[in-house]
């Protein structure tokens, strides 16, 4: 990457920032070489002695200060080169996380090189606090009241990748009567669902083995019977010792609207497969039509041709099809 | 399932997870797309023009950075910041992003809806 590349130079340049650092860099000692007002050989001795040290003092200092001019100019070279990859970049759907950071790592190098006092006098607006994202309108966390927990301190602790699965088959998505007969939570997969289930852990373990590097998986499941089902298959699929540890979490179970609570008849849950902003007929299909896959599928395209329907029956299915399983 | 998501990225950023570890949740249609719709911001519209995904298929959230970037980008030392770093005031979820096989996966879903906008 182009902005990689520009702060690395800027790294390498000698003195960088650490020379930068020390910018208050004072020239001459405090002390500096007075002649005694009484004249003696050994004074005179001690003089001379001082005078070389001053002298080399003041050779380090300007051989500081010629660094720190060098490691200046090359930060202010890093920071245009910045900019410009930043800008060039700007129409690019991805990352703006970091093209955020590169703008505040090119600020940082302007002001390094000293650029920022010398703009602001030749008349461009200065940032008021380049570092602080909601002057720009955007997120900064540092002011985020969930700061500490929001942004990761350290990047080694996030997880290389999260893969959210969907259950596999279950017995209710071939048969809604399922429901009638099995409560929700122990709805079993079907036949068809085992295998999809082992076929998702083989995808899964094939995913992670691209990298040619180790990995460990933490498994979360919903303690849904036919969570747990495919849950266990996919863990099935990994050596032992690769899944460190798998968790039921009750949060992962269906999302349920309020009218799904308890009383809703099997009947009138709506397919799982379909959009429910495209459902507006579903509540009047019942138990005859939800049997069959035909049935179901001439449903979809029906669902499909009112997709238009106005605002006002839309949300009034989405909240009768929260019951969606 | 906003409050699982506060807890994992809670969890994440305490550690809970040794270096290497990748997360698979097996959960539900309705439940997945939740997530999604908390994790990159989707509005309600975005949410309703997706689809749930097919029984059983990976939907894969991919991180974005590497821990061991270069220095001097994300001023962090072997991916630790400092207290002032610049990439520290991104969220975590915002070091993510849907793989694109798994866009795909989700009918209904757009690019725009792959990263927190």
């Amino acid at each position: 990457m182009r902005v990689g590349a520009a702060v690395q130079a800027t790294a390498a340049a000698p003195g960088g920032r650490g020379a930068s650092a020390k910018r208050p860099c004072r020239r001459a000692p405090a002390r500096a070489p007075t002649t005694a007002p009484r004249s003696t050989a050994r004074d005179a001795a001690a003089s001379a002695s001082l005078d070389g040290r001053v002298a080399a003092l003041l050779a380090r200092a300007d051989a500081a200060l010629a660094a720190q001019e060098a490691a200046a100019a090359a930060a202010a070279a890093a920071a245009a080169d910045l900019r410009a990859a930043v800008a060039a970049a700007g129409g690019a759907p991805l990352p703006p996380a970091s093209l955020t950071a590169a703008a505040d790592v090119a600020d940082r190098l302007e002001r390094a090189a000293g650029i920022g006092a010398s703009t602001a006098a030749a008349g461009r607006v200065p940032s008021s606090s380049p570092r602080d994202a909601r002057a720009r309108g955007e997120f900064d966390a540092r002011f985020h009241s969930t700061s500490t927990a929001a942004t990761p301190r350290d990047l080694r602790v996030l997880p290389r990748r999260i893969v959210l699965v969907r259950h596999a088959e279950s017995q209710g998505n071939v048969d809604e009567m399922a429901y009638t007969i099995v409560p929700d939570p122990q709805v079993p997969l079907t036949e068809r669902g085992e295998s999809q289930a082992r076929a998702a852990g083989d995808a899964v373990r094939t995913l992670f083995e691209a990298d040619h590097s180790p990995y460990r998986l933490h498994v979360y499941m919903s303690p849904y019977k036919r969570s747990a089902q495919t849950a266990a298959a996919i863990a099935a699929a990994f050596p032992p010792g690769v899944v460190v540890r798998s968790q039921e979490d009750v949060q992962l179970r269906e999302v349920r609207g309020g009218e799904g609570w308890g009383g809703g008849r099997a009947g009138e849950r709506p397919s799982a497969d379909v959009n429910p902003t495209l459902s507006p007929s579903l509540h009047s299909k019942t138990l005859a039509t939800s049997r069959t896959r035909p049935a179901r599928n001439a449903r979809k395209r029906n669902a499909c041709a009112l997709a238009a329907s106005s605002t006002a029956s839309r949300t009034e299915n989405r909240a009768r099809t929260c019951t969606t399983a | 399932m906003t409050l699982f998501e506060d807890h994992l990225v809670r969890d994440i950023n305490a550690g809970r997870f040794g270096p290497g570890t990748s997360l698979v949740l097996v959960t539900h249609g309705l439940a997945l797309r939740i997530f999604l719709m908390r994790w990159f911001h989707w509005s309600v519209s975005d949410f309703l023009q997706c689809y749930n995904p097919p029984n059983a298929a990976p939907v894969v959230l991919e991180r974005t950075i590497s821990p061991i970037a270069p220095d001097g980008v994300f001023d962090s030392v072997d991916g630790v910041f400092a207290d002032d770093a610049a990439a520290v005031r991104v969220h975590t979820k915002a070091l993510y992003r849907l793989a694109p096989a798994s866009m795909a996966v989700l009918k209904g879903c757009t690019e725009r809806m792959c990263y927190v906008g």
